[in-house]
């Protein structure tokens, strides 16, 4: 939306009209000094063609552009945006993503299970505007990637660039989780989630996935859990990130439904079971409407001047006409 | 102050113009040569020679002011403003070589992570972020709650964290402003550590960032002015071409000048100081109210001279003569 510092100044665009008709209707105007042909010792003039005439009128338009951007920019022009500003206090989420080499198989198009998680989580980040939002991946261990922040930016940046099998072949389920709460545990929303995604047993880590839960319990955080992956054998394809081979093959992809489903229910989260990147997504469709909250929003206006782009044009815009006028048709007045 | 003062280079095209404008004129008055006869011909010449005179100075003087109100002149107004009680805080570190430096003991990046930990231990109501630069600038930690997070990220800065040629303090602020998540109601800080070698960037146009986003800069000037040798390994230093070790040393003339324009503070950290000096320097402390000076930028008046010139340029062009034949 276009605002104006002092719109007043608007009043003098209506002093146009009365020049373009000064200037181009008027009988009178004096732009010309007009004498009898009997002193004009010359030939008689030729008409103009009509690329010269095209260019006078082009010239024309150009000069009352410029005059209306001047006037325009007189009166202070800005962009107002709206800004949305929380004032209640939102989630803290953190993403617990399996990084594990089971997670490129090939039964999630158009790529790979991680490449849609990846997908998802981002749709995910882009509807939740007041949630501080991290990230944790997990292999043979796990490691913070973001901590939980509204910088969203730098959240897609980081989630862009993780990749599989950085941390090991592993399935640190337990891990995943434990370090998820050792990055809550200073966090003082009042909703803490962690969103744990993975598409195998747990096979590695010092600390088993139930204490992990029961920590994340005392500490009042929901674990939600999601299973993905079909049954059955799958095509894999990843490459390996510290020798760089491609890695090719066939698994048989399992998750531990079991265990999952208790270590939601141990912290009041939800277990999800997705099976195609449709029902992923309808899964944190599912988590959003869970936790979503009233919000207390009040509703700020920033204004971004613009006045230098209108004296800009302006500027080009009449020295536009003074090149047509002045030096092509040598116009001496 | 300008704001843009490069368009002051625009005003080199008055001379073309004005030479054009002249050039013009001599061909008015060989064609009015060529027109023969006395008497009217004459006082149309006149008339002709002073309304070229006139248009053409105003047209020129209308030029004059457009370029005028596009310099940004500017001047500062004093505003109160209410300090939102929780904060975020933004650490920007320069990562550069010359941080090695050991001027400060154990080195001057090294001082910096104690700092940035007493500051992170001693306040826990705010948010902290992290962001390193050398030629560019990176968001290291993302402003966040989590204190485990930020102290791991502090202890492993270092200037291989990236390579990257020089040092701009200008890119790594820059990065530090857009770190800072929008939609809250929140005080931002940014707390800016450097030796002060610049090397390229303008402090300008981030002083004016800051000021229109409401973002206070405290400048840390790591260093002594005696300055140090730049380590490249345990025993080797840093040397110039001509096989001279390098002095780096801290020059606080520009960082002054850098937290005096957006309003922060500026605070040295060197042999002398203790900690807790350092830390109540910090405009971190500060609660309540604040004068912030809001930086206006003046054009409407020049745009306005501009206007009425071209309108009188405009006018005595048009407006016919009366009475000379």
């Amino acid at each position: 939306m276009i605002t104006f510092d002092s719109p007043v100044l608007l009043i003098l665009l209506a002093f146009v009209p009365t020049l373009l008709y000064l200037n181009h209707l008027w009988n009178k105007r004096g732009a010309h000094i007009s004498f009898s042909f009997t002193i004009w010792q010359k030939e008689v003039l030729p008409k103009a063609r009509f690329i010269e005439r095209f260019a006078l009128f082009f010239s024309n338009v150009a000069f009352w552009c410029a005059l209306i951007a001047l006037l325009i920019a007189a009166a202070g022009p800005s962009i107002s945006e709206k800004e949305r500003i929380h004032l209640n206090r939102g989630h803290d989420i953190l993403l617990v993503l399996d990084e594990s080499p089971s997670m490129a198989a090939q039964d999630f198009s158009p790529v790979n299970r991680f490449e849609t998680a990846k997908g998802v989580l981002k749709d995910f980040v882009g509807r939740r505007n007041n949630d501080s939002i991290g990230i944790v991946g997990f292999g043979n261990q796990a490691a913070l990637r973001v901590p939980p922040t509204r910088d969203y930016q730098t959240v897609n940046d980081r989630l862009d660039g993780m990749k599989l099998m950085e941390m090991g072949q592993g399935t640190a389920i337990g891990m995943g989780i434990a370090v998820a709460c050792v990055h809550l545990q200073h966090s003082q929303a009042q909703n803490k989630i962690v969103i744990l995604i993975t598409d195998g047993e747990n096979n590695a880590g010092e600390i088993p996935p139930l204490s992990a839960a029961k920590i994340a319990a005392e500490m009042g955080v929901r674990v939600y859990t999601i299973g993905v992956g079909t049954r059955g054998e799958v095509p894999i394809e990843l490459e390996d990130p510290t020798t760089g081979n491609i890695i090719r093959g066939k698994i048989e992809s399992q998750y531990d439904e079991e265990l999952l489903k208790e270590i939601s229910t141990m912290t009041n989260g939800k277990f999800f079971p997705a099976t195609s990147p449709g029902s992923l997504e309808s899964v944190f469709n599912d988590i959003d409407s869970l936790e979503s909250v009233q919000q207390r929003v009040r509703v700020d206006i920033k204004t971004e001047p613009i006045h230098r782009e209108f004296i800009l044009a302006a500027l080009m815009l009449l020295l536009l006409t003074f090149v047509i006028r002045k030096i092509i048709f040598r116009e001496v007045l | 102050m300008l704001l843009h003062p490069e368009s002051l280079w625009l005003l080199l095209l008055l001379l073309p113009v004005g030479a054009v404008l002249l050039r013009n004129y001599r061909i008015g008055r060989k064609e009015f040569k060529r027109v023969k006869g006395r008497g009217p011909v004459k006082r149309l010449f006149d008339v002709f020679t002073i309304k070229w005179f006139f248009t053409s100075f105003f047209f020129l003087l209308s030029l004059l002011f457009i370029i005028l109100s596009l310099t940004g002149i500017k001047d500062k107004r004093e505003a109160f403003e209410e300090l939102p009680s929780d904060k975020d805080v933004i650490f920007a570190v320069d990562i550069s070589r010359s941080m090695l430096s050991r001027d400060i003991q154990p080195s001057r990046l090294e001082r910096t992570s104690v700092l940035i930990n007493s500051i992170i231990g001693r306040s826990n109501s705010a948010r902290y972020g992290l962001v390193v630069f050398k030629g560019e600038g990176y968001v290291y930690v993302p402003v966040t709650e989590d204190l485990e997070a930020m102290k791991k990220a502090i202890d492993t800065i270092s200037p291989s964290l990236f390579s990257s040629g020089s040092t701009n303090i200008q890119a790594g602020l820059e990065t530090a402003f857009k770190a800072f998540p929008a939609g809250e109601e929140r005080r931002k800080i940014v707390i800016l550590f450097t030796d002060g070698e610049t090397h390229s960037g303008s402090s300008t146009a981030v002083a004016t960032t800051a000021s229109k986003e409401q973002i206070t800069v405290d400048v840390v000037g790591v260093g002594t002015t005696q300055g140090g040798e730049i380590p490249l390994s345990e025993d080797r230093s840093l040397r110039n071409q001509s096989g001279e070790v390098v002095i780096s040393r801290l020059n606080p003339v520009p960082l002054r000048k850098l937290s005096e324009e957006t309003g922060g503070a500026y605070c040295q950290m060197d042999e002398e100081g203790s900690l807790s000096e350092l830390f109540a320097c910090l405009s971190l402390q500060q609660e309540g109210e604040n004068i912030r000076f809001i930086e206006q930028e003046r054009y409407q008046l020049f745009l306005l001279v501009a206007i009425a010139a071209l309108f009188i340029s405009f006018l005595v062009r048009i407006i016919p003569w009366r009475g000379t034949y």
